[in-house]
C-alpha cells in the first residue's frame, strides 16, 4: 500500500490561455477527483485536455497563462514555487505520456532512468535505487528485468517502452496518476495489456487516476466517472456508465454514434464540420455551429454547466429533447 | 513562401511576388535588416554625393589626422579621407558579396535541380563531386585558385564560383528529391510536360527559398573572404579602396592612428549584421511555411 | 568498430582521389605557360624547358596525373623553387604547430560558446537570450584578420600581456605565444557556434523525454547533465565538424598575421613567391585534415549515441 493516502484533487475554473489571453485553450474547467477514484476526460485532439493535465503538473509551455485554481488536498498547486513543484512531481503527482517512442531519454539505460527518479526523491544509495528500478520493471511486467535494465530505450518495443514510462511514473510512489492518451500510440492488443496493467497498479497502490483520451473505450475500461471536453470546456460530466448509456450532450451523442462499435455495419455517421479554433470562439455554445439541435438561444450567450441530476452535469440547454437526436442518429446508422 | 501561388504564372512574376510579400511582412528583424542594407547600398551608389572628397586623392600634408568634423572618419597615411574611402569601398565589397552569391547560386540551383530530378548515375556523380569540393576549406581553396589565376577581382569571382556552387547544389538537390514526389510534379508529368519545363517552371520556385536564406550568410562570408584576400594583397589593386586593403594599409599605423583600421572593419561588421538579420527573418519565414 | 572503420576508410578513398585530382588540376589553372609563371623573372629558355620537364607539362593530362599520383603515393610532392627543398618535408615540419593552433582555438571556442548558447537556450525568449542573439548576430561579420590586428594591438602592444609574433620556444612558451592567435580564431568562429548550438539546445529542451524527466520530478542537476547535456553532445560534435573548414580558414589567416611558422603562413607566403608546389601540398593536407575530422566525428557518434549501430 502507498505510504501516503491519496488526496482529493479539485480543479476550479481552470483557464489556460496563450497570446496574452487571446487564445483560451482550456476554458473555465472545474471538476474533482476523489481520493482513490478514477476519472476520465474524453475529448478530441485540440480540445485542451492534454494542456489541462500539464497545468496540473505545472509544466505548461512558454507563453501560457493560467487562471483558476488547482488544489490537491490542502495544497494550492498553481501557487507553489519551482522547487516545491519539483519535489511534488513524481512523488505525489506523476504522469504517463502519450508517445512511448519519444518519452524516454535515448542516451540513458532504462534502469538508470528509473533509478534517477528514485534517487531524486529521497536519500537512497546508488545500489538501492538500482534495485528499486529492477523491482519496478518487474512490477510493470518486463521479464528478465535485471538484465534488461542495462538496455537502452530503442532496444524495446513500443509496449515495453510504455511499461518503462509507467515504471518511471510510479518510481516515487505517487498518490495521483495522470495519464495522457497512454495507449494511443500502441497497437490494439498491447493497448489492452497496458490498460490492464494501469488498472491493476492503480488498485494496488491506491492511487487516484486522471485519464485523458479521445477513446471512450479506454476511458470506460478504467474510470468510474467521465467528463467530456469540447473546445476547452467540459460539456458533460457524470458516472461513466451513465454518460455512455444515456449521454446528455449532443456532442457526446455524436461521438458515441461515430464509434465503429456503435454501428451495425452500416455507414459511420460523423459529426459534420470541425472543432473551432481557440482564437475565434462563438459567443454561445461552442458546439452550436455543428449541432443539429441548435436553436437561437444556444448561440446567444455562454451556456452554464448545469447539474441535471445529482452528479450529472451538462452544458446543453436542450437536454430534455435529446431523445430526438438519439433516435435520428440511430436510424441513420442502421439505414444509411 | 512560394507554395500558395497559382501554378500558371511565370517564374519571374512569382519571384517578384514572393519578394514583395517578403519585403512587406511585419518583422522587426526584417525591417532593420532591409533598411540597413538599402541605406548602405544607397550610400555606396551615391558616394560622390555623400562625400565631397576623392577617395584616391593624395594629400600627404593631411596624413593621419584623427576624426573631425571635416573628416568624420579621419584621414589615412596618404591624407585620403577615410569616410570617402569606406563609402567607395562599399561599392567593391557589396559587389563582391552580390556576385559572389549570384553566380554560385545560379550554377548550384541548376546542378541541384538536374541531380535531384534525374537521379541515377548523374546524381551519384554530382554527389561525388560535391563531396570532394566540400572537403576543402572554403577559404583555402579560394585562395589557392586565386594564387594560380593571379590577383584581382575577376579571378576572385572565378574562384568563388568554382567553390561555392556546391552548397547551393546540395540544398536544391535535397529539396528537389522531395518535391519530385509531390502531387504537382506528378500531375505535370502526367500531362506530358517536358522535363526542363517541369524543373524550371514547377519545381524551381518551390525549392529555391532555402537557397536565398543561405545566400544571405554566403554574402557575408564572401565579403569576408574578399576582404581577407584584399588584406593579403590579392584583391583589387591600389589605389582602389576596398575594406580589406584599407585595413592592410593602415596596419602599420594602428598604434598612432587606429581609425584607419577601425572604420573599415566596422563597415564589414555592420554589413554582416544587416545581412544576417535579413537572413534570419527569411529563415523564419521559410520554416514557418514549410509543413515539414 | 574495426569493421566500421574499415568500411568508412573504403568510402573515403574515392574522395581522397578526387581531392588529389583537384589539387593536381590547380597548377593547370595558371594562365599561359605555368613554367614561365613559376620562374617569373628568372625565366630563361633552358630553365623553362627544365621546369616543363619536371612538371611533365608536355605529356597528356591523364599521364601527368598518373605521374603526379605515383609520386605523391611515394611521398614526393615536388620541390619548392623558393626553398630549394622538397615540399613534403617543408610542410610536414609545419603540421604540428598548425594542428596545435587548431586544437587550441577549438577548445577556446567551445569554452566561450557553450556557456552563452546554454544560457540563451535555457532562458529562451527572455532579455538574456535576445541580448546574446543580438551580440552574436552582430559579430557574424567579424573579420578574423581585423580582430587579430586589434587584439594584438590592445593585448599585445598596449597592455603587453601576450606576445604578438612567433611561436615561442616550445612547450608552455609556445602555448603562451599561441594564445592570442587562438583567441582571435575562436572569437571569429564563435558566433556561428553559439547560434547553431543554441538552436540544438532548444530542440533538446523541447524534447518529449525532457518533459518526462521534469514530470518525474528529477533534480535540476540530473536534468541538466543526463538529459540536456548528454543529448547535446551529438549536435555539438556535428556543429564543430561542419565548421572545421571555417576554423581552418581562420587559422590560415591568423598564422600569417602573427608570424607563426605553420601551414597557413607557408601557404600565404608561397602565393607571392608563386611556389605552386607548396600551395598544392598545403591545400592537400588541409583537405585531408577536414576529411579526417569528419571521420572522427562519425566514429564519435557511435560512442555518444547508443542508437547508432556500427554494424551497417
Amino acid at each position: 500500500m502507498s505510504i501516503r493516502a491519496s488526496e482529493r484533487l479539485i480543479v476550479d475554473s481552470l483557464t489556460v490561455a496563450f497570446d496574452s489571453g487571446r487564445r483560451r485553450v482550456v476554458r473555465d474547467v472545474s471538476f474533482a477527483v476523489e481520493p482513490g477514484a478514477a476519472v476520465g476526460i474524453v475529448g478530441e485532439s485540440g480540445s485542451g485536455k492534454s494542456l489541462m493535465l500539464r497545468a496540473i503538473l505545472g509544466l505548461l509551455p512558454a507563453g501560457a497563462r493560467l487562471t483558476g485554481s488547482i488544489r490537491l488536498g490542502d495544497r494550492h498547486l498553481s501557487r507553489l514555487g519551482a522547487r516545491e513543484m519539483q519535489a511534488l512531481r513524481g512523488s505525489t503527482v506523476a504522469m504517463v505520456f502519450q508517445d512511448p517512442m519519444t518519452a524516454l531519454n535515448p542516451v540513458l539505460r532504462v534502469g538508470d532512468a528509473i533509478a534517477q527518479v528514485v534517487s531524486s526523491h529521497g536519500r537512497v544509495s546508488h545500489s538501492a535505487a538500482r534495485r528499486a528500478a529492477i523491482e519496478l520493471m518487474e512490477r510493470v511486467g518486463i521479464r528478465d528485468a535485471a538484465s534488461r535494465s542495462g538496455a537502452y530505450p530503442h532496444q524495446f518495443s513500443g509496449g515495453m517502452r510504455q511499461r518503462i514510462v509507467i515504471a518511471m511514473a510510479l518510481a516515487a510512489r505517487p498518490t495521483l496518476l495522470l495519464a495522457d492518451e497512454p495507449t494511443t500510440a500502441l497497437d490494439v492488443i498491447v493497448q489492452a495489456e497496458i490498460l490492464r496493467l494501469l488498472d491493476r497498479l492503480r488498485r494496488e497502490e491506491g492511487m487516484s487516476l486522471l485519464l485523458v483520451s479521445h477513446d471512450f473505450a479506454v476511458v470506460s475500461a478504467l474510470c468510474d466517472r467521465v467528463g467530456v471536453m469540447y473546445a476547452g470546456e467540459l460539456v458533460e460530466h457524470g458516472a461513466a456508465r451513465d454518460v455512455l448509456s444515456r449521454s446528455l450532450h449532443p456532442y457526446t451523442i455524436g461521438l458515441l454514434e461515430s464509434l465503429p462499435e456503435a454501428s451495425d455495419g452500416g455507414r459511420l455517421p460523423s459529426i459534420p464540420g470541425s472543432p473551432p479554433e481557440p482564437g475565434d470562439l462563438a459567443a454561445g455554445c461552442a458546439f452550436s455551429p455543428r449541432c443539429r439541435m441548435a436553436i437561437d438561444e444556444c448561440r446567444a450567450a455562454p451556456i452554464p454547466f448545469l447539474e441535471v441530476t445529482p452528479g450529472r452535469r451538462s452544458r446543453c440547454i436542450r437536454v430534455a429533447d435529446l431523445d430526438v437526436l438519439r433516435a435520428t442518429l440511430a436510424a441513420e446508422a442502421a439505414g444509411g | 513562401m512560394m507554395v500558395a501561388m497559382p501554378l500558371g504564372r511565370s517564374v519571374p512574376a512569382r519571384v517578384a511576388f514572393g519578394a514583395w510579400r517578403f519585403a512587406t511582412a511585419p518583422s522587426w528583424t526584417r525591417r532593420i535588416g532591409l533598411i540597413g542594407i538599402v541605406a548602405i547600398t544607397l550610400l555606396a551608389i551615391l558616394a560622390p554625393l555623400a562625400s565631397p572628397y576623392d577617395p584616391t586623392a593624395l594629400n600627404t600634408g593631411l596624413g593621419l589626422t584623427p576624426p573631425s568634423l571635416a573628416h568624420p572618419f579621419g584621414t589615412d597615411q596618404l591624407g585620403r579621407d577615410v569616410f570617402a574611402r569606406v563609402l567607395y569601398g562599399a561599392r567593391i565589397d557589396l559587389q563582391i558579396g552580390a556576385i559572389g552569391v549570384a553566380i554560385p547560386l545560379v550554377i548550384g540551383v541548376i546542378v541541384g535541380l538536374i541531380a535531384g530530378y534525374y537521379g541515377g548515375w548523374l546524381d551519384v556523380l554530382i554527389g561525388r563531386v560535391i563531396d570532394i569540393v566540400v572537403a576543402f576549406p572554403f577559404f583555402v581553396l579560394v585562395i589557392a585558385i586565386v594564387a594560380m589565376l593571379g590577383p584581382g577581382l575577376v579571378n576572385f569571382y572565378i574562384a568563388v564560383s568554382l567553390v561555392s556552387w556546391v552548397a547551393y547544389a546540395r540544398i536544391v538537390r535535397g529539396e528537389t528529391l522531395v518535391a519530385k514526389r509531390r502531387e504537382y510534379v506528378l500531375t505535370a508529368r502526367s500531362l506530358g510536360y517536358r522535363d526542363a519545363r517541369i524543373m524550371f517552371r514547377h519545381i524551381l520556385p518551390n525549392v529555391v527559398a532555402p537557397t536565398f536564406v543561405f545566400g544571405m550568410s554566403d554574402f557575408v562570408l564572401d565579403i569576408l573572404a574578399g576582404a581577407s584576400l584584399g588584406f593579403f594583397g590579392l584583391g583589387v589593386p591600389t589605389p582602389t579602396p576596398e575594406w580589406g586593403v584599407m585595413i592592410a594599409e593602415g596596419r602599420n599605423f594602428i598604434i598612432t592612428a587606429p581609425w584607419v583600421v577601425i572604420f573599415p572593419g566596422l563597415a564589414i561588421i555592420v554589413v554582416g549584421f544587416f545581412f544576417s538579420l535579413l537572413g534570419d527573418s527569411l529563415a523564419d519565414q521559410v520554416r514557418r511555411v514549410d509543413p515539414r | 568498430m574495426i569493421r566500421y572503420l574499415a568500411g568508412r576508410l573504403v568510402q573515403i578513398v574515392p574522395v581522397l582521389f578526387g581531392v588529389s585530382v583537384i589539387v593536381f588540376l590547380l597548377v593547370r589553372l595558371i594562365p599561359g605557360d605555368p613554367a614561365i609563371s613559376i620562374l617569373g623573372s628568372r625565366a630563361t629558355p633552358e630553365l623553362v624547358a627544365r621546369v616543363r620537364d619536371q612538371l611533365d607539362l608536355d605529356l597528356p593530362l591523364w599521364q601527368q596525373y598518373l605521374n603526379y599520383l605515383g609520386n605523391a603515393l611515394r611521398g614526393d610532392f615536388g620541390v619548392s623553387f623558393f626553398y630549394q627543398t622538397d615540399v613534403s618535408s617543408l610542410a610536414a615540419a609545419r603540421i604540428p604547430l598548425t594542428l596545435l593552433l587548431i586544437g587550441y582555438s577549438s577548445l577556446l571556442a567551445l569554452v566561450f560558446a557553450v556557456p552563452f548558447a546554454t544560457l540563451a537556450a535555457i532562458r529562451r525568449g527572455g532579455v538574456v537570450d535576445q541580448a546574446i542573439r543580438l551580440v552574436f548576430t552582430m559579430s557574424l561579420g567579424l573579420p578574423s584578420f581585423w580582430l587579430a590586428i586589434i587584439l594584438s594591438l590592445v593585448l599585445g602592444v598596449r597592455l603587453r600581456v601576450f606576445p604578438i609574433s612567433g611561436a615561442g620556444t616550445g612547450g608552455l612558451d609556445t602555448i603562451w605565444h599561441l594564445t592570442l592567435p587562438a583567441v582571435a580564431i575562436a572569437l571569429s568562429i564563435s558566433p556561428i557556434l553559439v547560434r547553431s548550438l543554441r538552436s540544438s539546445l532548444i530542440e533538446v529542451l523541447g524534447s518529449d523525454y525532457v518533459i518526462t524527466g521534469q514530470a518525474a520530478g528529477l533534480r535540476r542537476s540530473t536534468l541538466l547533465w543526463s538529459y540536456l547535456l548528454r543529448n547535446s553532445l551529438l549536435p555539438l560534435v556535428t556543429i564543430l565538424s561542419i565548421n572545421v573548414g571555417w576554423l581552418i580558414g581562420g587559422t590560415v589567416i591568423v598564422e600569417q598575421i602573427f608570424g607563426l611558422p605553420g601551414l597557413g603562413s607557408l601557404l600565404i607566403t608561397s602565393i607571392t613567391t608563386r611556389d605552386y608546389a607548396i600551395i598544392q601540398i598545403v591545400t592537400l593536407i588541409l583537405a585531408v585534415l577536414v576529411i579526417a575530422v569528419n571521420l572522427l566525428t562519425d566514429l564519435s557518434y557511435a560512442a555518444l549515441d547508443p542508437r547508432v549501430s556500427l554494424q551497417r
